[in-house]
């Protein structure tokens, strides 16, 4: 990796793998985001384990109390303990975040490093096929599907995975388009170096900014859509806990006014969880850069 | 304008947390209830006498959508018959009971010998609101309407038994039917259309005219604007045969969101809303601290929630089963949890408020021991110890299907499985788009459905439970009972009241008796007033007998 | 550039009408009907539903009604919506006004904001004030609208009293200016609060990117003065994401905010569109998704010339195979 390609490519040469791990470590929101993500993924993959109640669970007569020693979250509008459900919510919103996001990145850049550095017809095939799916009528095409397939989470984020890429290739095609042409890339096509590792160690870490900032957007709106889409019949039902359906549930003046916490805690949760993503995004992209 | 990278999905969000706003039409019925009609503590119902009463002030109101237009025969959304009601007048009205009161008639119908023919005396001090008197004519030329081949509205079956109407005199009106009809009060809530005005429209024109967005009526108000999507604003219109109106302007506002509607309830740019559920416990508040409003409770509709167990499946076909599901089920805590006590407990398929309305049927009251022990005498026993029942092999296990965008019934779907848990049978929800859910129901592809009916108009249920619905009628449970078909048949020609009560009265015994439907419960309505509104009906809801309405000082 | 521009526009004729087609079948094979409405109904009959599907055509084969709905289309026509009896034509030039004054009002003081304070938070990456700043961006992005709406209504209407909690314009009111912007100064800074977030992380990104750019630094080196170098160099490259992303966001302006407009009761294209979904209103979907469709390919078109504009090493007209 440590071609001559910019003049201030000084670092000594050590195994790439090991510097970017070092230069990632170095990063240090990037480093704590980390350690949170992993202790909220196990938080969700051990819920039935640790959640102290079942998160199904009604107590009619004890809606929506604030939060206490039996029920540290308070409960909801049916008495659920919100604290198990919010952990439950982990599970579902952590799966489609996490999963939809890694498949749409790698859709995504592989369809636009490969539109915007080729050009020509390849761009051209790749970006009407782009427009295409962007101008399709989604909603509709969902409930025909919901239809023929039961709702579930898997189906979910094929869904995500589907039709959330789009953006991105055309971000990264965009990048590209105006980064092949440059010094450094013509030096490392001139000393013969293959597409792949061009686009790879050259392109791409210069090009991928507004593709990770897209994907931790997105991971948001996704934790959100989610639940409209299980109100669809299409992926988790209830009384199934997600973030999502978390605080869409609290849409109510009454919950609003009278039981803040109902809706603040899961739009908490997404919070930290885009947060930690942008930062951990942050800090791989500056780990492979080659600058 | 950049909807967060995820354009499109961001579309298919929004839709889906659009909830009951955008779904007129479907079953608006969980907002609207039944039974019941004590006041509520501290609102006076009715006119104290030592208040003083005021001409003029104003209403403004909230609908989630527009009206679709000003003509019955094409209008049928609940919004729709609303506004309708304030421009126009009708031969008779429903009242609260479901029974008909004369409006532009007088007095009620007679019929001949062999109730063939109907006649129906015409007042004769009624104007449109342009001058010109309401004549027997009008009533003709708005009659004629659905019977003719260009009717293409939704109505058309409404009026198959009618053959023809003639005008008799200047005040009095002849309709023929094909055969004896005892279910022609359906037919006479149409709105009187003037003639010198719509004469040169085509029917098939009528829905797309202008007269459809801005009618002449002779209600007790006239339409003044109508802003799509905006509001729409009445003037009380000075010559109406009732008497003036006191209250001089209602304005019907177009508030998509059932939250933001409660927001302007607060603010004041509305002062006469139904309050539903999920913000009962906001509003109460408010009138309590803010005593701007009061609020009516226990307001009866007539409509009631239901799950419909569809009984060409095998798991439902033993109406022990059925029964035992209904007694498994806590509907009491149902209305008390999920729909905030706004609502009455049903055991069959008659609205409390209904005039034929009996509490003289079987119930399966909720009890969970019993409900376990019903269903072990149908063979159904937990076997293998997973805490499920089954039978021959087959768990007991179902899907139930709710619509999207009614959160009581989403809620009420949840409270149900895990009632339903508890007696050992696993019950899988499932949230279905508006448009397909309908589709389900009608098609018949569900195993278990929550779902409403909001009825008015003549008692007969044939649509619903008579068993030559079962093919392409409302009849999607396919219940079958030859003695209730019988009944029904019978009701359907029995023009005397008491009789038809007798005999509809069987007919709930018996369909409780089947349990097809775990009847749920009848919705009650909470309406908020101004403090000082007086001369509403506490039994009826939104803008109903708006003419009687007044401020006190 | 205008060949280019010329070519890609004619070329988008058979992607668009391939897309419509696909549209028009996956419509209508959605389940549900612009007739399910009436199955609450028990005295509405099935031969009331056929009737009323042959008078709104919809017992035709599926070519046919493409074909009438095309042919309408040709002509300008787009045909009358089902549920409100209303030229379709009529129904989105009523509404696209609304919509329009909310998105671009909303998108032009975003970028307002967003551009300066993402400058500011690149040029000082990593500073107290780019924490700060980043910080509230990803709380911008976690508050969904709809909630954000509502408590914005809760403060500034309910308990303060200051603004209208909804509407286009006081009820019965003649148009006036003051009023009208009363009315949107809730639902633009709901939508603004939203997007500031997101052109906030893209230019700060952007920005950051550039500045960390060889020449960049070379220039400095140079010793050209600090401001010159920025705008000079720096802010043409960094457009380049943004023009994407405005490409994206293109048919966005026209199809509105549907959760905003249903939270502020604004009569704008996005509720017209979900009302029409959930209604299967025909004529209004169609007219909203061809013009929606006609405006994603506009936007990648737009984009592309953007790019050759800001970046003269972009070139797109030369069909260029490498590698």
């Amino acid at each position: 990796m440590n071609v001559a390609v910019s003049p201030n490519n000084n670092t000594v040469a050590r195994k790439p793998k090991n510097r970017a791990w070092e230069r990632f470590k170095a990063n240090r929101m990037a480093f704590i985001s980390m350690f949170i993500l992993i202790g909220l993924v196990l938080v969700a993959v051990l819920a039935p384990w640790i959640a102290p109640h079942d998160p199904a669970e009604q107590d009619l007569l004890n809606k929506l109390k604030p939060p206490s020693a039996d029920h540290w979250f308070g409960t909801d509008d049916l008495g659920r303990d919100l604290l198990t459900r919010v952990m439950y919510g982990a599970r579902v919103s952590l799966a489609v975040a996490i999963f939809s996001v890694i498949f749409n990145l790698l859709i995504g850049i592989t369809v636009g490093s490969l539109a915007g550095y080729y050009g020509g017809k390849t761009d051209s095939i790749l970006m009407r096929f782009v427009d295409i799916m962007l101008a399709f009528p989604q909603f509709f095409l969902l409930i025909t599907v919901v239809t023929l397939l039961r709702p579930n989470l898997f189906n979910i984020i094929v869904v995500f995975v589907l039709f959330g890429w789009m953006g991105k290739s055309r971000l990264l095609r965009g990048q590209i388009l105006s980064l092949k042409n440059r010094e450094f890339v013509d030096a490392a096509r001139t000393i013969g170096m293959s597409d792949f590792r061009i686009i790879f160690r050259h392109i791409l870490p210069n090009a991928i900014a507004p593709v990770i900032i897209s994907a931790t957007l997105q991971m948001g709106s996704m934790i959100l859509t989610e639940s409209s889409l299980s109100f669809l019949g299409l992926g988790i039902q209830p009384p199934q806990a997600s973030w999502g359906n978390l605080l869409q549930s609290a849409q109510s003046l009454t919950i609003m006014t009278k039981a803040p916490w109902v809706p603040f805690i899961p739009g908490f949760m997404i919070f930290l969880t885009i947060m930690c993503f942008n930062f951990i995004g942050d800090g791989l992209r500056n780990a492979f850069d080659s600058k | 304008m950049l909807s967060k990278p995820f354009g499109k999905f961001a579309s298919v969000a929004l839709v889906t947390m659009m909830s009951s706003a955008v779904v007129l039409s479907a079953c608006s019925s969980d907002n609207n209830g039944a039974a019941g009609s004590s006041a509520s503590p501290g609102a006076s119902a009715s006119a104290a006498p030592k208040k003083e009463k005021v001409d003029g002030g104003e209403i403004t109101t909230a609908y989630l959508g527009d009206p679709q237009g000003f003509i019955r025969f094409w209008a049928t959304t609940t919004t729709s018959t609303e506004v309708i009601d304030l421009v126009f007048s009708t031969l008779y009205k429903f009242n609260e009971k479901q029974e008909i009161v004369p409006d532009l008639a007088v007095d009620q119908p007679t019929f001949s010998e062999d109730k063939k023919t109907m006649t129906i005396k015409l007042r004769t001090d009624a104007k449109w609101s342009d001058g010109q008197p309401v004549t027997a004519d009008d009533v003709v030329f708005t009659y004629s309407i659905p019977i003719n081949n260009d009717y293409t509205g939704p109505r058309k079956s409404t009026f198959s038994r009618m053959e023809k109407i003639e005008k008799v005199d200047a005040s009095t009106v002849k309709i023929t039917f094909k055969e004896p009809h005892a279910g022609y009060i359906d037919m006479m809530i149409y709105n009187i259309l003037p003639q010198h005005i719509l004469k040169d429209v085509a029917i098939k024109d009528m829905d797309k005219s202008e007269f459809f967005k801005k009618p002449i009526g002779s209600g007790p108000y006239k339409l003044t604007e109508w802003k799509a999507s905006q509001y729409l604003t009445f003037t009380r219109n000075d010559n109406y045969y009732g008497g003036k109106p006191a209250i001089e302007k209602v304005t019907a506002k177009i508030v998509p969101d059932a939250n933001a509607m409660m927001a302007q309830l607060q603010t004041g740019e509305i002062n006469v809303v139904s309050v539903p559920a999920d913000n009962l416990a906001a509003i109460e508040q408010f009138a309590k601290t803010s005593g701007k409003i009061k609020l009516q409770k226990d307001i009866p509709s007539t409509s009631y929630s239901f799950v419909g167990w569809n009984l060409t499946n095998p798991l439902f076909q033993d109406k022990k089963v059925r029964q035992a599901l209904t007694t498994a089920i806590d509907r009491k805590g149902l209305v008390d949890g999920v729909a905030e006590g706004m609502g009455k407990v049903v055991n069959s398929q008659t609205a409390p408020s209904y005039w034929t309305f009996t509490d003289n049927v079987p119930k399966f009251d909720y009890n969970e021991a019993k409900a376990k022990q019903m269903l072990a005498e149908a063979g159904w026993k937990d076997t293998d110890g997973d805490g499920v029942l089954d039978k021959d092999g087959k768990k007991f296990e179902f899907e139930m299907q709710v619509n999207q965008g009614n959160k009581v019934r989403e809620k009420a779907v949840t409270v149900i499985q895990q009632q339903l848990k508890k007696v050992g049978i696993n019950v899988i929800p499932r949230v279905v788009e508006s448009s397909a859910f309908t589709k389900n129901f009608q098609k018949k592809d569900f195993v278990s459905i929550y779902y409403a009916w909001s009825i008015s108009g003549d008692p007969n249920p044939h649509g619903i439970w008579h068993s030559s619905e079962i093919e392409s009628g409302l009849n999607t449970v396919s219940y079958k009972n030859p003695e209730v078909d019988k009944l029904i048949d019978e009701d359907l020609s029995t023009f005397d009241k008491a009789k038809r009560k007798e005999i509809l009265n069987k007919v709930d015994a018996l369909i409780a008796e089947d349990q097809p439907y775990t009847f749920l419960y009848s919705p009650t309505v909470v309406m908020a007033y101004p403090s000082n509104l007086e001369g509403f009906n506490p039994q009826r809801d939104s803008l109903k007998e708006v003419q009687k309405w007044y401020f006190t000082k | 550039m205008a060949l280019y521009t010329l070519r890609r526009l004619l070329n988008a004729i058979p992607i668009l009408i391939g897309i419509t087609i696909i549209s028009f079948a996956i419509i209508h094979m959605a389940p549900g009907s612009p007739l399910s409405q009436f199955t609450e109904d028990p005295t509405i009959k099935q031969v009331d539903k056929d009737n009323m599907i042959k008078a709104y055509g919809l017992d035709k084969p599926l070519y046919v009604q493409y074909w009438d709905w095309v042919s309408g289309l040709v002509r300008g026509d787009l045909g009358v919506s089902l549920l409100k009896n209303q030229p379709v034509a009529d129904l989105i030039l009523e509404r696209l006004p609304n919509t329009l004054l909310l998105t671009v009002t909303s998108f032009l003081l975003s970028l307002l904001i967003a551009i300066p304070l993402g400058i500011l938070c690149a040029v000082r990456a990593h500073s107290r004030l780019d924490q700060i700043v980043s910080g509230f961006t990803f709380v911008g992005i976690s508050i969904p609208g709809f909630w954000l709406g509502l408590m914005l209504i809760i403060l500034f209407a309910v308990k303060l009293g200051w603004l209208p909690s909804g509407g286009l314009q006081t009820v019965n009111a003649d148009f006036s200016l003051i009023d009208r912007i009363k009315h949107l100064t809730l639902p633009v800074l709901t939508m603004a609060a939203g997007e500031v977030a997101i052109w906030i992380r893209y230019v700060r990104s952007s920005m950051l990117e550039v500045i960390n750019q060889d020449y960049m630094r070379t220039a400095k080196a140079k010793g050209l003065p600090g401001n010159s170098i920025l705008f000079r160099h720096g802010f043409r490259n960094a457009l380049i994401p943004l023009a994407t992303l405005f490409g994206l966001a293109l048919p966005g302006f026209f199809a509105g905010a549907a959760i905003l407009e249903q939270v502020y009761s604004i009569p704008g294209m996005g509720r017209l569109f979900i009302e029409g979904a959930f209604q299967r209103d025909y004529p209004v979907l169609f007219a909203i998704v061809t013009v929606g469709a006609f405006l994603t390919v506009l936007g990648s078109i737009l984009a592309d010339v953007a790019y050759a504009a800001l970046d003269p090493r972009v070139n797109l007209s030369k069909q260029e195979v490498r590698g």
